[in-house]
């Protein structure tokens, strides 16, 4: 290498050669070079001493002089700096170079484009001019952007399928579609280039394209089979097919896709389908939505479904040398977003959205195939990965369906609880056909599910705290119930096995995808009996669970955790009930046309080592710091005849458990810890906050005679100022089984050292040590009993720890004051702590 | 190579406003056809039915009316 470099300018290259002592140039020996290049790769720039010593303890070296050695590292570090700058600008070149080519393509298409144009708009002129006969009525038929589209015959069909393969091909590989790059996306060999809702059309759409090493015949087979790779497709039923010249075939069919909230109904598609291969050895499967209502739903699920357009769209797969191919893919549909709730709207009109469910996920699933099929994929407990796909495939879709709950299915509405909008809905075992009629001696399976928003949580992050840390949302005896439930036999009555549960489950992976987006694992809960005889019968209750969407490089898409019951064997045909959550991300703004064509032509998402310009800017992150997202939440379970109706409530009360559990989580990892999304409802000055002051003043007043604060004006907000500024501590608890602090002035907050938001956490337990709570008990019954009670001095703890004495204590039962002040209800516990201090 | 990474920029920059260009152009092309167009038919349906009466003008409409049986 040293040896290469031409050796022409003495004063900059002295790096093959130095003056000696004689004065003349001599080349450096390949051992010396070796020497120097150790040292330079591990100190490029040595100090003065450091290259002393190096002088002294290297002989190789020993005759050259101090000052050559510094001007060779000099010339060495400046070689490195050209040799980068070099390549840099080769970088530049080549992003340039194909952004130029695909520049040119464009620029021709457009020109043919303009110039058919040109040559429609004379033809037309010239039959506006001439007299119309029959004959000329005939040619202006044939005018090919309006021909008649008659749907009812093959040769109609053949001329709409034609047509829909110019369009795709258009949006393909040209720019139909005014196409731009997806935010977030890794750089890499695929590119995937989304929306615009262009101006013309509606809907949305994403293109992706990517080189996968599979045969184009095998792609073309596994992507027209789209239940298998896309999950939100319920079912594709093929109407009917007939070839349709030089091989290819044309196909009416009819697809459902579930709804991916229960705030809004499913979708469904009535298609025309046209595979055919073109001249130069491409496959092209292309498809669109047909007008008139075709094929539909049964009528009893007909409510359930809106009519959505696929316009179109597309996958053109492309042989390569050496048995790969390349494909594009192109989603372009149209969901109708206008009849969804406003908050959900951005979900039905994003691209993004399609982006990552159907077209990203259409291309990661024949990379898996492709993967699985070269043998690199490593089995877990020994399972192939077909089998436990088919593990993941059927949680996901028994998700979906508790999700919709399609009547055709079983499904009938029991009620809605108003309150939280928890949906109940029941299924009787002779619908549930996708489980083994082993479990013939079931009454049904329940459903209580509900949708709800969001703030300033990021979805994995979310789900990941849910994965991990299950203790603290579920009730693992619900678990245990449902997988005992269907066990079959059904002698086991769950009630008769109390089972102590540790609170810890361990996760053994099973499996995932290739990009990490998702993992299918056991989940194992321990549990012991708690009857004496079987104290070593292991009780442990095991979950299938499929969690997608926390790895960190997800590009801003939807995360789930899905889990079921199995029995630890885990058959394959092995029954699965599911529940669980998903997050989806709502982007504020739905990304607009004219922003992103702006973008586009800054034309740095190519050339973004060059800093011309300013940075790129991303519509979509623009300037809204709050970021939304649905949470829909859904639970199974299995109940036994005759038990419809205590399983019905105690499904409802364990989701709307679960539901404030997922709250408390949710305000915890927001990352501004300062948006509280459902939570304590008496922030200041809230009205809420106002009528609880006047009800623990009210009340105070009538169980003690006397008043809680000095002035007695009712004035609402003065009121609530006073007793938050009073320097007493004053908590309110409520009156549930474990009764939680709710409300707290500023010296009660002080006292506990914690904050609002962060009070539901604190039982009134916890404030309490043992003694203290020995102490509280005669007290506490008395203020159940009398409505009030004082206690004397005594010390309760912080959330710190620290110790904390009080003078006296006093307490009483807070009503909801009613008119009058007899039919009042009670309301909290309020607890007043005169002069407290910290020990 | 600076040089040439340069005259690239800039002739990418040409053909993007040329690009935009071509795309207003066949915008208003294809406005100006679908107008023709429905003139056309327009007419078509006059001359068959020279009693004026109001028929399905409607651009995408598969039947257009024309004595198909």
């Amino acid at each position: 290498m040293a040896m290469a470099v031409a050796n022409h300018r003495e004063s900059n290259d002295n790096i093959n050669r130095h003056l000696d002592s004689s004065g003349k140039y001599v080349r450096y020996t390949t051992e010396q070079v070796e020497a120097l290049e150790r040292v330079y790769s591990e100190c490029p720039k040595p100090t003065s001493l450091r290259r002393q010593q190096l002088i002294r303890e290297c002989p190789i070296l020993a005759h050259i002089e101090p000052k050559q050695i510094k001007v060779w590292f000099q010339n060495r570090r400046c070689r490195d700096k050209q040799r980068k700058e070099a390549s840099r600008l080769q970088s530049v070149n080549r992003k340039l170079s194909a952004m130029n080519k695909l520049l040119m393509e464009e620029n021709d298409r457009l020109q043919k484009q303009v110039s058919q144009l040109v040559c429609e708009n004379g033809y037309m002129k010239q039959q506006l001019t001439t007299v119309v006969t029959n004959a000329s009525c005939d040619s202006v038929d044939a005018n090919p952007q309006h021909s008649l589209r008659d749907a009812n015959s093959p040769a109609g069909l053949l001329a709409i399928a034609e047509e829909t393969l110019a369009e795709f091909l258009s949006k393909a590989t040209g720019t139909a579609v005014d196409w731009v790059q997806m935010p977030g996306m890794k750089p890499g060999p695929d590119s995937v280039g989304i929306f615009a809702i262009s101006q013309r059309r509606n809907g949305v759409a994403a293109r992706a394209c990517g080189l996968v090493s599979l045969e184009p015949m095998k792609i073309v087979e596994i992507l027209k089979d789209r239940p298998s790779w896309f999950r939100d497709c319920r079912s594709l039923e093929v109407f009917t097919m007939f070839p349709a010249g030089n091989g290819g075939t044309i196909e009416l069919l009819y697809m459902q896709t579930y709804a991916p909230t229960t705030l809004a109904p499913a979708r469904d598609f009535w298609t025309l389908r046209y595979t055919t291969s073109l001249d130069n050895g491409s496959f092209v499967v292309c498809e669109r939505s047909l007008s008139g209502s075709g094929a539909g739903p049964t009528p009893s699920s007909a409510a359930q479904f809106v009519r959505a357009e696929m316009l179109p769209s597309g996958y053109l797969i492309r042989p390569c040398d050496g048995g790969g191919s390349i494909i594009h893919i192109v989603d372009h549909i149209n969901l109708e977003g206008w009849s969804v709730p406003d908050v959900l709207r951005p979900l039905y009109e994003s691209s993004k959205v399609v982006a990552q469910k159907m077209t990203i996920a259409a291309l990661r699933y024949i990379r898996q195939i492709a993967h699985e099929t070269n043998g690199e994929v490593s089995y877990g407990l020994g399972r192939q990965p077909a089998v436990l796909r088919t593990f993941s495939q059927r949680l996901s879709s028994g998700f979906n369906d508790a999700v919709n709950g399609f009547n055709d299915d079983g499904w009938s509405i029991m009620h809605c609880n108003g309150a939280e909008d928890i949906i109940v809905a029941v299924n009787s075992t002779k619908h549930l056909n996708n489980i083994s009629t082993s479990l013939s001696f079931l009454g049904g399976v329940l459903c209580a599910k509900a949708s709800m928003l969001l703030q300033n949580v990021p979805p994995a992050v979310l789900i990941r705290f849910l994965r991990e840390h299950r203790s603290e949302w579920a009730d693992f005896n619900v678990d245990a119930y449902s997988a005992a439930t269907l066990k079959a036999g059904g002698f086991a009555y769950p009630g008769m096995r109390p089972t102590r549960f540790t609170g810890s489950q361990i996760i053994m992976p099973l499996g995932h995808t290739i990009e990490n987006e998702e993992m299918l694992e056991v989940v194992r809960l321990e549990g012991h009996s708690l009857v004496q005889e079987d104290a070593f019968v292991s009780r442990d209750v095991h979950l299938l669970q499929i969690c997608t969407g926390i790895d960190e490089n997800a590009v801003g898409a939807c995360s789930e955790l899905v889990f079921a019951p199995i029995n630890e064997m885990f058959p394959d045909d092995a029954p699965l009930i599911p529940s669980g959550f998903r997050v989806i991300p709502i982007d504020a703004k739905t990304s607009n046309g004219q922003d992103l064509l702006a973008i586009n032509h800054r034309t740095l998402d190519l050339t973004s080592s060059l800093d011309v310009g300013s940075a790129p800017e991303n519509a979509a992150t623009a300037s809204n710091p709050s970021s939304r997202s649905i949470l829909t939440i859904a639970f199974q379970f299995p109940f036994e005849n005759n038990l419809q109706d205590n399983v019905a409530n105690m499904a409802c009360q364990y989701v709307r458990s679960v539901i404030s559990s997922v709250q408390r989580v949710a305000m915890a990892v927001s990352p501004s810890g300062l948006n509280p999304s459902f939570g304590s409802k008496l922030s200041l000055g809230s009205p809420e906050a106002v009528t609880l002051a006047l009800w623990i003043c009210q009340s105070y007043n009538r169980h003690l005679g006397s008043d809680l604060l000095r002035t007695d004006s009712l004035g609402g907000d003065s009121l609530l100022r006073q007793l938050l500024d009073h320097q007493d501590a004053i908590l309110c608890c409520s009156l549930k089984p474990q009764p939680v602090f709710m409300f707290a002035n500023q010296a009660g907050l002080d006292m506990l050292e914690t904050t609002l938001v962060a009070l539901q956490d604190i039982t009134l337990e916890k404030i309490f040590d043992e003694s203290g709570r020995k102490a509280l008990c005669p007290d506490f019954a008395k203020l159940m009993q009398q409505g009030f009670a004082c206690l004397p001095s005594g010390m309760c703890v912080s959330t710190m720890g620290r110790h904390v004495s009080y003078e006296q204590a006093i307490s009483w039962k807070v009503f909801a004051e009613s008119e009058d002040n007899i039919n009042s209800n009670i309301h909290c516990l309020a607890f007043l702590f005169v002069n407290w201090s910290f020990i | 190579m600076e040089r040439l990474n340069s005259k690239l920029y800039v002739e990418n920059c040409y053909i993007m406003k040329e690009n935009e260009r071509l795309r207003k152009k066949a915008e208003l092309l294809n406005q100006e056809n679908q107008q023709l167009l429905f003139q056309l038919k327009q007419k078509l349906s006059k001359t068959k039915n020279p009693n004026g009466s109001n028929n399905d003008n409607n651009l995408c409409s598969s039947s257009s009316g024309s004595g198909q049986s």
